[in-house]
């Protein structure tokens, strides 16, 4: 396969990868924010702010992906 | 602007002859955030409420449970608005009036609905019973026998006859269980209600009625439908009732629940045997105003005080000028600031338009969600909603803004040299010339660019969180903790966008990632300030939460890729409808027009979702927290808004 092949899939995987990893990290945290809110709905700010946090992780593989596919 | 309303503290003083007439003057200056009193000692103890407070709750009671059958709608816009002093007058006769209706409507709907209750119980017991066969009147009444009827799980005939030979049973099958009726002598009466409970028994309350199950079960038919017709009767009298009285109502709970709160003031205070002190915190512009009135309307008998307490912690008050006050709705779900805080609602403002623009960025995208923010305004009155809508319609306009910017028009390009224009009139065409020439930035093209950009944007964005943060320690805690805690991160971001330079210097010039050049020199410095001011504050282990601010810098990538998402979406929908679908026939064109509306309509539903959960995100999490500790108390001032009821 020639390099640009590889290259495409490498980023690719980067961007997917990571996006099942932030899923896996969401589900719980996702979860006990609800259920926090739940609770009092004066968490939803902060509920959200946990929620969001793995999601950093997604945006890592997309720069990655950027760096690959055009530097 | 920045800062919450600044206050003084103040203390009213006065004889406690005039707590009452202080009461109806502070309610209506509706400025003075009440500290409750709550150490009682020797001389001071908290009040007791006025005479009247007693009736009043009394009155208030009635008039919202009257007012609970109505339902009143959000946003309602009262048509008659009634004088206090009317009120006043009236309002013994009108609430016992109100009550006379309602109540008598209301306890025969109570009447009914018990009614309504044992039809359904009698009808529960007679249905089953009637498949035993035995007419109503023999199950009851006998000296010597004991009848047992009820359901049981199986047959109990066996276990029975080892109690007692004296009996008859009848037996039907009914649903998945059995219906009996046991007939024995009252002697073994007890044996056999003990068999009985071993197959589970459930007793039927016998009905005593003189006529048969089928008449029987008639006449209450007949009973239930003339019940339910009356109730349905009265609930819309009641209804009526008080759609033509609500103003009244409304009136009449927000002038009781005013007079009420007036008369428990003195709960509030700190009372002697002659005096009362009031201590609360009043904003400073009002200050003077406030001094004047409560003197001047109380003959000069209560005063009110500037006082300087060391226990100096007044409420919260956000102040911002009109266009930021929706923005307030954002800040405060996250934290209310404290009062020695900055106000953050007003940067937010400004970014979170931009950033939601920034990341969706499409002139038909950005005129859908304004239309569809403008109408919604029309249709959700709540105070909440408003403020939502109102931060809506101002990302929908940033959107439009940032759709000319990048020439996009549902996914279509619309500025530049492959255009829809060029498409459809030919790529000599005048047209497509002319729209050729407007300066525009693809975002598919430039997409490197605009990476380099959002995350410029990133290190603005948070080099003026820091700068809030040394400010906001240096006022709590004093410089050498802002220096310490505030300024050596921004050292550290500064060292981070040097070092991002420095990488992307050497990407253009082709040379490897790490190559030594200016920028990375530039960056040491910085580096070594934030590393020595950074164990010296916090100590050592710190040093490891310079990856998180690198991963907050890059965390601001994300308004680059929620748009190419977006306009992924839109560009494929675009392809799936024009390309392949529309050239392939009628049916075709149906089926383009339907991909299109669906597609888009999904876009766009996830295009107001989608980045404006991302926008709120980089100023919750990239932004707030690097200044941001919230945990004020908002200002909540003695008295409020009439709406139903307006003072002579």
């Amino acid at each position: 396969m020639a390099v640009e092949g590889m290259v495409a899939v490498g980023a690719g995987l980067a961007v997917g990868l990571a996006g099942i990893g932030a899923g896996l990290g969401e589900q719980g945290i996702g979860a006990a924010a609800v259920g926090a809110m739940a609770e009092d709905p004066s968490f939803f700010g902060r509920g959200l702010l946990m929620t969001v946090i793995p999601e950093t992780i997604v945006i890592f593989g997309l720069v990655v992906s950027f760096l690959l596919m055009f530097m | 602007m920045l800062e919450p309303v600044r206050m003084v503290k103040v203390s009213v003083v006065g004889p406690k002859e005039y707590l009452e007439k202080t009461s109806s003057t502070l309610y209506r200056l509706n400025g003075l955030h009440i500290e409750d009193y709550k150490e009682e000692d020797e001389y001071f103890r908290i009040g007791e409420p006025l005479e009247r407070a007693s009736k009043l709750s009394k009155l208030l009671v009635s008039v919202r449970s009257i007012l609970s059958y109505a339902g009143v709608k959000d946003g309602y816009e009262p048509e008659r608005v009634f004088s206090v002093s009317e009120l006043n007058r009236e309002i013994d006769v009108k609430v016992r009036e109100l009550e006379e209706v309602i109540n008598a409507k209301v306890s025969r709907i109570k009447e009914i609905e018990e009614r309504l209750r044992k039809i359904g119980d009698e009808r529960r017991a007679l249905i089953p019973l009637k498949s035993l066969g035995i007419p109503p009147d023999l199950l009851t009444g006998y000296r010597n026998i004991e009848v047992f009827a009820g359901f049981v799980k199986s047959n109990p005939f066996e276990r029975i006859v080892e109690v007692t030979k004296d009996f008859e049973l009848f037996i039907s099958e009914y649903d998945d269980e059995f219906v009996v009726a046991v007939f024995v002598k009252k002697d073994s009466a007890e044996d056999v209600f003990r068999v009985l409970q071993e197959f589970s028994f459930r007793e039927i309350s016998v009905p005593e009625i003189d006529v048969g199950y089928d008449e029987r079960l008639r006449q209450l038919e007949s009973e239930e439908t003339e019940l339910k017709e009356e109730l349905s009767g009265l609930r819309k009298e009641i209804k009526r009732y008080e759609q033509e009285n609500l103003d009244l109502l409304l009136a009449l709970e927000e002038h009781l629940s005013i007079e009420l709160e007036k008369s428990e003031l003195p709960l509030r205070a700190a009372t002697s045997k002659y005096a009362f002190v009031i201590v609360g915190y009043v904003p400073e512009e009002m200050f003077e105003t406030f001094q004047k009135v409560v003197n001047e309307e109380t003959d000069g008998k209560v005063v009110a005080l500037k006082i300087n307490d060391r226990e100096f912690n007044p409420p919260t008050a956000l102040k911002n000028p009109v266009f930021a006050k929706p923005f307030e709705l954002l800040t405060k779900s996250y934290a209310v600031p404290k009062y020695s805080e900055i106000d953050p609602t007003i940067i937010m403002s400004v970014f979170f338009p931009i950033f939601f623009g920034f990341m969706l960025g499409d002139i038909g995208y950005g005129i859908v969600i304004l239309a569809l923010g403008l109408w919604l305004s029309t249709k959700f009155k709540t105070e909440g909603w408003q403020a939502l809508l109102k931060v809506l319609n101002y990302s929908a306009i940033s959107t439009i803004v940032f759709g000319f910017v990048y020439g996009e028009f549902f996914g279509f390009e619309l500025f530049g040299h492959k255009t829809v224009f060029a498409e459809l009139f030919g790529h000599e065409s005048s047209i497509a010339h002319m729209f050729a020439e407007i300066p525009h930035v693809n975002r598919l093209e430039k997409a490197p660019a605009i990476l380099v950009l959002t995350i410029a944007i990133g290190v603005f964005h948070m080099a003026m969180a820091y700068v809030i943060g040394i400010r906001n320690v240096a006022k709590e805690h004093g410089w050498k903790h802002a220096i310490e805690e505030k300024f050596n991160w921004l050292m550290a971001l500064i060292s981070i966008a040097l070092i991002i330079t420095g990488f992307i210097l050497n990407n253009m010039a082709g040379k490897t990632a790490f190559e030594l050049n200016y920028a990375y020199i530039a960056a040491v410095p910085f580096l070594i300030l934030w590393a020595v001011l950074t164990i010296i504050g916090e100590g050592p282990m710190f040093l490891i939460e310079y990856l998180t601010l690198l991963s907050n810098t890059i965390s601001y990538a994300r308004l680059l890729a929620v748009g190419l998402a977006s306009v992924g979406f839109a560009v494929a929908f675009n392809y799936m409808a024009f390309e392949m679908l529309w050239p392939s026939g009628p049916v075709g064109i149906v089926a383009a027009v339907l991909v299109f509306l669906v597609g888009h309509f999904i876009n766009i539903l996830l295009g107001i979702l989608d980045p404006g959960l991302q926008s709120l995100r980089l100023h919750y999490v990239e932004f707030f927290v690097k200044f941001f500790e919230g945990g004020g108390r908002l200002y909540a001032p003695f008295g409020r808004k009439r709406k139903y009821t307006k003072e002579d």
